[in-house]
């Protein structure tokens, strides 16, 4: 008999190869992608931190003028982003005494972050979206959208 | 045989697709170099304010101090009360021209002020005896020349009641309150007692400032028993007649507005200046 299984060795090594580069490509782009969203988080994580440290110590110097004397006129502009690397995201203050809490939320990945203040004079709580805001002082300190 | 023209495909789009994700990925350490960055910068807002307010009360006080000082026995309340009118003006003008040029735009305006009494006297052998309404104090501050100080036999200091016995015995100083503290120091050449600050010779001597009130009073009894330097300023418009022959009418306190603007900042506040008043 004549077996014609001639040139075979083409086709199997094409084969192989492009069954070894899909695995790679496969591999490269999972990964790739488990490293991006776990960075996405982590990013998003400090971003939301550091805008919690920023609000709260303009709470804290706004307090700190409200104390400082008989004030009539009290507003401090805080720059804070619109938008980390997770997209928008809600800040919800809240407040009991004189320990406050601010929360701040991404949904997608959602990421919580919470950071704690202290606050003599009295601040009402409430939640906002992302952005600047002004802490304003009418009787008591307030954190509205700028 | 076919044309292949659709060969290296997967290379290509795998190629795409993992420029893609180091694109994601430089923008995310890129995001993330920037949140560093922005955690390590200054962002004290009120610390600017606080200083501002700071330089001016500090500045107003010690032209205040100034004024009162320079004044006549002659010279009535509204002679002094204009010159540190005139004074704050300049304050204001001199603060403004240097918070411009941070971007900031401030102003003080004067709400009130209050009258009061210097009264001093400097390098006197002997202090005389006297009483004054005060409805607040300041700045009370006594060198006593111990050399001048009659052995045995007390000054005796009167805040509203709370009389301080100052006395040398035994080589020391002492200062006693009726039924209460003994602060002592050694009696060596001048030893100064700031009654305000409650410190004899720059050691804490704390007998319980007194509350002043309208109807409250100052004063100093058997002022013949020690000498040296006093000064004091009180809230009061008694007739400077009835006082030692050094008073003079003064400003004790003014009630100031202050405002600064900034680009991320609006403030106003009214402060009272009155420097060396102990609940200030």
């Amino acid at each position: 008999m004549y077996s014609d299984d001639r040139a075979v060795s083409v086709t199997v090594g094409y084969v192989l190869n492009f069954a070894i580069a899909s695995i790679l490509v496969s591999g490269l782009l999972i990964a790739g992608g488990g490293l991006i969203e776990r960075q996405t988080e982590q990013v998003t994580e400090d971003e939301l931190s550091v805008i919690g440290h920023q609000l709260a110590d303009d709470i804290s110097s706004a307090d700190r003028l409200v104390r400082a004397g008989d004030v009539s006129t009290l507003s401090i502009r805080s720059d804070l982003p619109e938008r980390t690397a997770a997209g928008g995201y809600t800040v919800n203050i809240t407040v009991d005494g004189n320990d406050g809490e601010i929360v701040l939320r991404t949904n997608a990945p959602e990421v919580v972050v919470t950071v704690p203040f202290r606050v003599q004079s009295s601040l009402s709580g409430g939640t906002l979206e992302g952005g600047p805001v002004r802490i304003e002082y009418d009787g008591g300190l307030e954190v509205v959208s700028a | 045989m076919a044309e292949m023209n659709d060969r290296g495909q997967l290379i290509l789009v795998a190629g795409i697709l993992l420029a893609v994700l180091f694109i994601a990925l430089a923008l995310l350490v890129n995001a993330a170099i920037y949140t560093d960055n922005v955690a390590t910068r200054g962002g004290d807002s009120a610390g600017e304010v606080l200083e501002y307010q700071a330089g001016v009360t500090d500045s107003i006080g010690g032209l205040i101090d100034a004024e009162n000082a320079a004044a006549s026995g002659g010279d009535n309340f509204s002679d002094v009360n204009s010159s540190v009118a005139g004074g704050i003006s300049e304050i204001d003008a001199a603060f403004g021209r240097n918070n411009l040029r941070r971007s900031a735009s401030t102003d003080i305006t004067i709400v009130n002020t209050t009258e009061g009494r210097l009264i001093r006297e400097r390098n006197a052998n002997d202090f005389e005896s006297w009483e004054a309404n005060a409805s607040d104090v300041r700045r009370f501050v006594i060198d006593l020349d111990t050399d001048n100080m009659t052995t045995g036999s007390p000054l005796v200091v009167d805040l509203d009641g709370t009389e301080l016995k100052i006395n040398k015995t035994g080589g020391e100083v002492k200062v006693n309150e009726t039924g209460g503290t003994e602060c002592t120091t050694n009696a060596d050449g001048t030893v100064r007692f700031d009654v305000t600050g409650e410190r004899l010779d720059g050691a804490t001597c704390q007998f319980g400032w007194p509350d002043f009130d309208t109807g409250s009073t100052v004063g100093i009894e058997n002022g013949t028993y020690a000498g040296g330097s006093y000064e004091l300023t009180i809230k009061s418009d008694d007739d400077p007649a009835w006082l030692p022959s050094e008073t003079t009418r003064a400003v004790y306190s003014a009630n100031i507005k202050l405002r600064m603007d900034t680009p991320d900042l609006r403030y106003e506040t009214t402060v009272t200046v009155a420097p060396g008043e102990p609940d200030v």
